[in-house]
Parts: structure tokens; sequence; C-alpha cells
């Protein structure tokens, strides 16, 4: 009994490992996980989330351009040694893994209606400012 | 037999306890709303906090939009103010935190997109860069809270990350500038030792705000440190959470009181915020320990001693603003 159950929970930590393995992509070097909090509103709606990011290349990352690497469950729990939390810079590359991110919970910034308008209000207010309206990284 | 336990025993005793009833377990209070100010902006997400100055101005780093910007929304007119890098330093710079003084000043502290340079640009009214101050950090410094004062300084704080020397891995740093980035003085104390191998994905727990005074508070998992404008140390009030699960995620000052930001981690990175508030300068309990109306949301973005709180909400998909006060 004792080892069926010693069993279960070897075989639990090793599906564990390579789920979290596959979901989160690769392994994170030295560098640090970033991390942020984001207001997300939609539909009427408004939430916190916290989200983290890698920071760092290496052999086993999947680098995203400028060294961030990405990932969608708690980074240190599975590489508690070298990970040091950060303030996560806004690139292009975080901004579009937000958006996933974001998405798991129907609050996409890209999708939403009441995002559009902010931007079109705001690029209306703003028309005589220099320089293109950035979304994410992007031109409007 | 009985024993006689010494008066000054007693006495201890009593105070013990007296003091344990003092310290009994701070209950969450539900703020009522006392005013709702409608703006026209229409809703959107930003990063972080919101910070404001005297007259209770906006200013956010906005998720839509100009991602690497500050936005301004005047709190009377529902205009708004950019503070964009110009376009040929916008792909050379990822912005890390922002800074605005009680007066309305702006700046934006950013990283060379090879991490090689920290550099700060203050913005005049019109969202017009008129001054850059270039930092001298030390190797592995991660910047987490930027402030600026009205007096003319800068205030930068961090940990030493994993590419800092092994030393001094996990020590805080924190150092005061003038508007030019030269050092005006470096906290030799640090503020927390930080076991780096230890921290989760959770948020590192800190916050920093600027007195109108310019003193500066720092937060950290433990105290807020109180800098004089000079940069010195002048005071520290220990942190006690009122409830498990807790983490301290940055603070307001007004009128000798602090409200900290507590904020719950939640299944699929929802994080949700509560607010204890401290008087600065008597030793005693919290004042009180708050959440605003689960209608209104959790998103404050101002606190004063006379006003309250005053929070971030939709309704009907434009942006108003909630003010609750302390009861």
């Amino acid at each position: 009994m004792a080892r069926t159950r010693r069993l279960g929970i070897v075989v639990a930590t090793l599906l564990a490992t390579i789920f979290i393995n596959r979901v989160a992509g690769a392994y994170c070097p030295p560098g640090g996980v970033n991390s942020r909090y984001i207001l997300c509103t939609c539909a009427g709606s408004q939430m916190y989330l916290y989200v983290t990011s890698c920071q760092g290349s290496g052999s086993g990352c999947d680098p995203l351009g400028g060294g961030q690497v990405y990932c969608t469950i708690n980074c240190a729990q599975w590489n508690a040694g070298s990970c040091t939390a950060s303030r996560a810079p806004v690139t292009p590359d975080l901004t579009a893994r937000l958006d996933d991110d974001l998405s798991m919970h129907g609050s996409s910034r890209l999708e939403c209606p009441s995002a559009q308008v902010f931007n079109r209000w705001l690029s209306k207010k703003l028309s005589g400012h220099p320089g293109s309206l950035m979304f994410a990284g992007r031109s409007l | 037999m009985i024993r006689r336990v010494p008066v000054s025993a007693s006495f201890a005793l009593a105070a013990t306890l007296i003091c344990k009833a003092e310290q009994a377990p701070l209950q969450l209070r539900t703020l009522a709303t006392s005013s709702n100010t409608a703006t026209t902006v229409p809703a959107f997400g930003f990063y972080d906090f919101a910070k404001s100055d005297s007259d209770g101005n906006m200013y956010v780093h906005p998720s839509e939009g100009y991602a690497q910007a500050v936005l301004r929304i005047a709190v009377s007119s529902s205009e708004p103010t950019l503070y964009a890098l110009p376009v040929d330093l916008r792909d050379k710079f990822n912005l890390l935190d922002f800074a605005v003084t009680a007066r309305g000043s702006v700046w934006v502290v950013a990283d060379t997109t090879d991490h090689a340079r920290t550099v700060a640009f203050e913005f005049d009214s019109k969202g017009q860069v008129k001054n850059r101050a270039e930092f001298d950090l030390p190797q592995g410094v991660n910047v987490y809270s930027f402030l600026a004062s009205d007096q003319g300084t800068l205030l930068l704080s961090g940990l030493y990350g994993e590419m800092a020397a092994e030393n001094l891995r996990g020590r805080s740093y924190v150092a005061l500038f003038d508007q030019s980035g030269t050092l005006l003085r470096k906290l030799d104390e640090p503020t927390v030792k930080v076991d780096l191998g230890k921290m989760s994905g959770a948020p590192q727990e800190n916050g920093a705000t600027v007195g109108d005074d310019g003193s500066f508070y720092l937060l950290d998992s433990k105290q807020i440190t109180v800098l004089n404008p000079a940069g010195k140390p002048v005071r520290r009030i220990p942190i006690s959470k009122p409830a498990a699960g807790l983490r301290l995620a940055g603070l307001y000052v007004s009128g000798g009181l602090a409200a900290v930001r507590l904020a719950r981690l939640e299944k699929d990175h929802r994080v949700s915020f509560s607010y204890m508030v401290l008087n600065l300068f008597a030793k005693q309990p919290p004042l009180g320990w708050y959440a605003a109306d689960p209608s209104i949301g959790d998103a404050a973005v101002a606190f004063s001693r006379a006003e309250g709180f005053t929070f971030y909400h939709v309704e009907q998909g434009t942006v108003h603003f909630i003010r609750a006060q302390l009861r």
C-alpha cells in the first residue's frame, strides 16, 4: 500500500517535471526572472495579473530575441537556484507573451474592443504628438 | 503550596497581556465610496501601479497605445499628455520605471537594450525630453524603484542580482543622484538581504515613494526605511503583515500616514490587493487594513490623509475615479 502510494508520488513528480518543462519550453539559465503586475481591462471588467518571464540565453533556451525567455508558469519552481526576480523591461517580446497569457483570462489586449476604443481615442487626442502611435512595439 | 509571584512579574504579565490584546489580528474592512468622478477616458490597462501628483492627476505606464511611454490623465479635464522617448531613442531603450514629483515633473528610467547603460530622461510639461541623467551603476544591479524629488534629486533602488559579485548578490542597492546622474550618496547599510536561491517567481517585496519635503520612503519585506532629502536613513518602521499569504507590493505616504499595498497571489496569475494604513510617527499598531468594495475593484491610484484612497474603476467602458475615505 505504502509502496504503491510512493510510486504514485514518484510518477506524479516525473509527469509534473515533464509537463513543466514542456510548458516552460526550456531551461532557464542564470540571468533572472522578470516580473510585472499588469492591470487588464476588457468589456467593463478589470483585474490585476502578475506575469513573469525568464531572462537569459544559453543551451536549451528558447530565445525570443533580446535574450528574453518567457515562462508561462512560476519559473523559480523549476529553477529555484538560478532565477532572480527583477523588473521586466517592456519589450515587444514581453508584450507579445503577455497577450498569450492574458488570452487565458479572456482579456486579450489585441482583441479586446475596449482596448481598440482607447487606442483610437488616444491616437486622436495625440494627433499632434511627434512620432507614430506605437502599440506594443508595432505601429498602428 | 501557594507560590507567591513577585509584584514586578505580575506587572510584566499584565503588560504582556495588554500588549497581546492590543496586537489582536487586524480585521479587513471594506471602504465605502465617498465620491465617483466620471471621465471621458475609455478603459485601458497599464503596467504595475499608477502614480499621482499633488493635484491628483494620474500617471501610468500604459499597456495599450505607446508601450514605452508614460501617460498622464488630467483628473479635471480627462485630457491625456504623453511622455515618450523620441523616435530615434525608442528602439535603443527599454523603459524600467517612471517617477512623478509632487509638482508633476515626469522622469522615466530605462536600460539600453543591451543592458549596458541605465539612463533617466526628464520631460517638460508638453512631453518632450528636456534633460537626461546617465547612471554609473555597479555591475549586476537590478533596478526596482526610481524616484524623483522636486528638490532636484533622483533615487534608484534595487538588488544586486546573479550577475553581481558573489559577496553582493541579494543585497539591496540604494543610491541618491543629482539630475545629471552624479552619485551624491550610496546607502552603505543594506536595507534587506535576500537569498536569491530562495526567491520564488513571486513578486519581489518592495515599494518606494517620495514625500512633499523630499524625504524618501523605501519599503522592503520587513520595514519602511525613511531617508531624509540628503539620502541619510533617519527612521525605520517595522511592518507586520495582517494575515498570512500577503506580499508587500508598494506604498503611499501622506500627512504622516503610510498606506502599504498588500498583494495576494491568486490562481492563474491573478492578484488582489488590500491596503494597510500606518502612522509613521507613532509606535502604535496599524490604524487599519482596508479593501475597496468588490464592485469597485482594487486598483488604488492615489492615497491622501484627507481624502483617503482613489481607485481606478471601469464603468460602462470609461474610467471613473472612486474616492473612499478612511473610517
